[in-house]
């Protein structure tokens, strides 16, 4: 298991789409951020309400658009690229077992997908304010709801990046994969302008780790409220890894 | 008795309805050079999938140094480097950093090996080049390399030969022969031309549709392909009823132009020629002759095809 | 204080972890270490790559079990030359052998006329000759071949020596018919030799050149890049590559029927020789003509 992932972590290390996709994500979300706390851009967002100023540019980096174009992408060149030039098969034969396999591949896809949607806005907006004493916090007794936003928002990001594995894993194309989830992440936003959606679809959508991704940056959170969010977001999790790992499984590996 | 390396019982796969694989017992032993003849389709691939974990059989046993078990089979496969079908890299990455993959995955102490295999397949100069920018030829090497290293005990080239200009077989076969008399390698090759692996070859399996039709060894291909009679009488036919009804050797073959080859008997000419006379025919002439490797394959193989 | 507490806890808590990897890892390493003595795997130990100082003596052992494979196929290799070279030896001391225990029955018989038991003594002492030279070359190959056999190396003038040793030929090459094409450079070529190490390496050459030849035969000394280069030619039709590829091994004839054209051991011997002297003695057939090059530095 410890080889599988100095492996994955290895050729993560080598991969050059992922260092272009971390830079385009630093770059982009530089200007935003800069655009945002310069006021060119007007924001109007909890994160003022809360005296959080300085973050209210995270928003864009939590939008189910942005990240999940980013993670696509990621997942389609690091996951299924694997099937596309025939890498995968030396994996196999390995000896290793399978299931290591993909949990270790499954680790270190959700590693760098860390990097590419958390870690690099947060680093952007800590960098800018030691640096350059960008934004600034009216209130910091409110970075608790900040830590518990992000917590719940990470757990529901994993079981998209396992969704994500398991799309690249069925699809074996990083071309097919980016599609698909683009637009799985179009119909999310779609979905979230315009509810309520009509009939059961609306309670489908209510319970997934979608609408409660989004939701995860919500004020106000009871107890429930929470259990709620973390429940549906690990079980959705464990529920795609499973899946994932018996699809991988049962694959015949071309 | 030979220490087996790999060991096949039954071993069956059906897909989609069709049966690709048709209980087949297979045998490698320590130290052989293993030729697997088959023509394109035959199963070849199918089989060394399932004995590299790449597919799952349908049914039966695949053993590899006595491990038959899950857990077993899986250590088990940490002795055996392979390429399947064509060498997979990473084009991104240099031969050393392919390699360093490879050396990660499969948990081998010390990057010395790395230095040692490329040198091994003559890659050791190649420094920066990315394996996307690599000579057919070279992919070749580097896919080799890859399935070397941490010394393998039994290494699987399936259809190695395959894209290879002539002098890259010469090479290939020269290396598979050294890596085979001077590390004691077991090797398991396939190809569709018996006459590729007859330069190298120790032990052959012959598949055809699914079925091994027969396991022989180096000398007793040899024999089979040296050793015939050639007969030619006034009345071929007849003189094929006398075969079979006689002399009990239904194993002989019939050419356009009306000259039996009768593969067994060969030693015993006089029984044979009594018997033809007899039986009121007129031997025109008889005599043990040689069959060449690939008519043997040939007649192997359509033999099966018409019964 | 209760962070501090907790981060040590913390910190045991992964030392601890740390440890019962460790020991697993030994374990792991330990098994397999002893399946590979008891011949139950040739496999290499494979770990998993988190510590430096594991992955060293993974490494080391690794390094050792390199060694003692080696070692290993060295002395099955060893034993199977060694083996092979007395079947060989036999056969090469039986056919002689047999040829004077059969000629000596045919004296003992009554019925033997004076002419026929002066023939078949003639045979015999021939016989025994050719088995007296060939005890004698398997004996002095053994010599050269082992390993506190050192020659002294000064430098020798190499044309002289050829000249030398050629002109004691002469009367052999006019009973064979040869005509040997003589390409001898005049400048006077000085290698780093050992002399009658040369001598003994010109007069095996030769000796197989006489026996073999068949046509022409072309012998020349020259000078190529910095080194001194003797070659020789002969036709040698019924050659093979293959058969020129174990030209010097110790027991190979090309045809094993025809014993009584057999090389001898004398190739053998100055290839043993040309090593030696840290020179070169190779073989190549190029267009049915075998040929044969000796090289030494020059001095």
């Amino acid at each position: 298991m410890i080889n599988l992932l100095r492996t994955e972590l290895f050729k993560l290390s080598k991969n050059k789409i992922f260092w272009t996709l971390i830079l385009i994500a630093t770059v982009v979300f530089a200007l935003l951020h800069i655009l945002i706390t310069i006021g060119w851009w007007k924001m109007d967002n909890l994160y003022m309400e809360a005296g959080l100023e300085l973050f209210s540019s995270l928003p864009l980096a939590t939008a189910p658009f942005y990240f999940m174009l980013f993670l696509s992408t990621f997942a389609g060149f690091f996951v299924a690229n694997d099937f596309t030039i025939g890498v995968v098969k030396n994996i196999v034969m390995s000896g290793n077992r399978r299931s290591h396999i993909f949990l270790a591949k499954f680790i270190v896809l959700v590693l760098g997908s860390v990097m590419l949607t958390v870690a690099c806005p947060l680093i952007v907006i800590t960098g800018g304010k030691l640096l350059f004493g960008f934004g600034e916090m009216t209130d910091p007794s409110a970075l608790g709801f900040l830590a518990r936003g992000m917590g719940l928002f990470l757990i529901h990001m994993l079981a998209c990046v396992a969704l994500l594995m398991l799309i690249a894993l069925l699809a074996e194309d990083s071309g097919k994969t980016i599609i698909i989830s683009v637009v799985i992440a179009l119909l999310i936003s779609v979905a979230e302008v315009l509810r309520p959606l009509p009939g059961i679809l609306d309670a489908l959508y209510r319970y997934s780790i979608f609408h409660h991704l989004i939701d995860s940056f919500r004020m106000v959170m009871t107890a429930p409220d929470m259990i709620q969010s973390l429940s549906v977001g690990l079980g959705t999790l464990l529920i795609v890894m499973w899946c994932g790992n018996l699809a991988f499984k049962r694959k015949e590996i071309k | 008795m030979k220490e087996s390396v790999l060991t096949t019982i039954g071993l069956t796969k059906k897909f989609k309805g069709q049966t690709a694989l048709d209980h087949v017992n297979l045998v490698v032993e320590k130290g052989d050079i293993y030729g697997f003849i088959g023509q394109n389709g035959a199963g070849k691939s199918t089989l060394l999938r399932i004995v590299t974990a790449l597919a799952r059989q349908t049914s039966g046993i695949v053993s590899l140094f006595g491990e038959s078990g899950e857990a077993g089979l899986i250590e088990a496969r940490k002795r055996v480097g392979a390429i399947i079908e064509s060498p997979t890299l990473y084009p991104d990455m240099t031969a050393r950093d392919n390699l360093e993959v490879h050396r990660l995955l499969r948990g081998i102490p010390g990057k010395a090996c790395i230095a040692k295999t490329l040198a091994l397949v003559g890659l050791q100069d190649t420094g920066k080049k990315k394996a996307r920018n690599f000579s057919l030829g070279m992919k070749q090497r580097l896919g080799l390399a890859i399935a070397l290293l941490g010394d393998p005990e039994l290494l699987i080239l399936d259809e190695p030969t395959n894209g290879l200009d002539p002098g890259g077989i010469v090479e290939l076969r020269e290396l598979v022969k050294r890596l085979n008399r001077e590390m004691g390698l077991t090797i398991l090759i396939s190809s569709h031309i018996l006459s590729e692996l007859h330069q190298m070859a120790t032990k052959y399996g012959i598949i055809h549709k699914g079925r091994l039709l027969e396991q022989l060894t180096h000398e007793q291909l040899n024999e089979k392909c040296k050793q015939h009679l050639r007969i030619r009488v006034d009345d071929p036919s007849q003189a094929a009823t006398v075969l079979e009804m006689e002399l009990g050797a239904p194993d002989y073959e019939v050419l356009p132009d009306g000259t039996i080859k009768l593969y067994s008997l060969y030693h015993d000419v006089r029984r044979v020629s009594m018997a033809l006379t007899r039986s009121g025919l007129v031997i025109e002439y008889l005599a043990p002759g040689g069959d060449d490797l690939e008519s043997y394959f040939t007649k192997r193989v359509g033999g099966e095809l018409h019964d | 204080m209760i962070y501090v507490t907790s981060a040590a806890v913390l910190l045991m808590f992964i030392f601890l972890l740390r440890l019962v990897w460790i020991k697993k890892e030994m374990r792991r390493i330990s098994t397999q270490v002893e399946r590979f003595y008891q011949g139950l795997s040739g496999k290499k130990v494979d770990i998993a790559l988190l510590d430096k100082d594991i992955e060293a003596l993974a490494g080391n052992i690794n390094q050792l079990i390199d060694l003692a494979v080696q070692s290993n196929r060295d002395r099955i290799r060893s034993d199977i030359e060694l083996r092979q070279a007395i079947a060989n030896m036999s056969h090469d001391l039986r056919t002689p052998l047999t040829a004077i225990i059969g000629y000596t029955k045919l004296l003992g018989a009554n019925s033997v006329t004076v002419e026929k038991r002066e023939e078949y003594l003639s045979i015999i002492r021939a016989t025994a000759d050719r088995l007296h030279t060939l005890l004698h070359e398997f004996f002095e190959l053994s010599l050269v071949q082992s390993a506190d056999y050192q020659l002294k190396l000064e430098p020798v003038q190499i044309n002289a020596l050829l000249w030398e040793v050629l002109t004691g030929f002469y009367d052999q090459f006019v009973e064979r018919r040869l005509e040997p094409e003589l390409n001898i450079t005049d400048e006077p070529l000085i290698a780093q030799a050992d002399p009658s190490a040369v001598r003994r390496v010109f007069e095996n050459l030769i000796g197989n050149v006489i026996r073999h030849a068949t046509g022409k035969v072309a012998i020349s000394l020259k000078q190529e890049e910095g080194n001194v280069v003797l070659i020789f030619r002969n036709e040698a039709a019924n050659l093979s590559e293959q058969d020129v590829d174990h030209l010097f091994d110790r027991f190979y004839t090309a045809d094993r029927s025809r014993s009584s054209r057999r090389t001898g051991l004398g190739l053998s011997i100055a290839y043993s020789l040309m090593s030696k002297m840290d020179g070169r003695l190779t073989a190549g057939l190029q267009d049915g003509c075998l040929e044969i090059r000796c090289g030494w530095n020059r001095s």
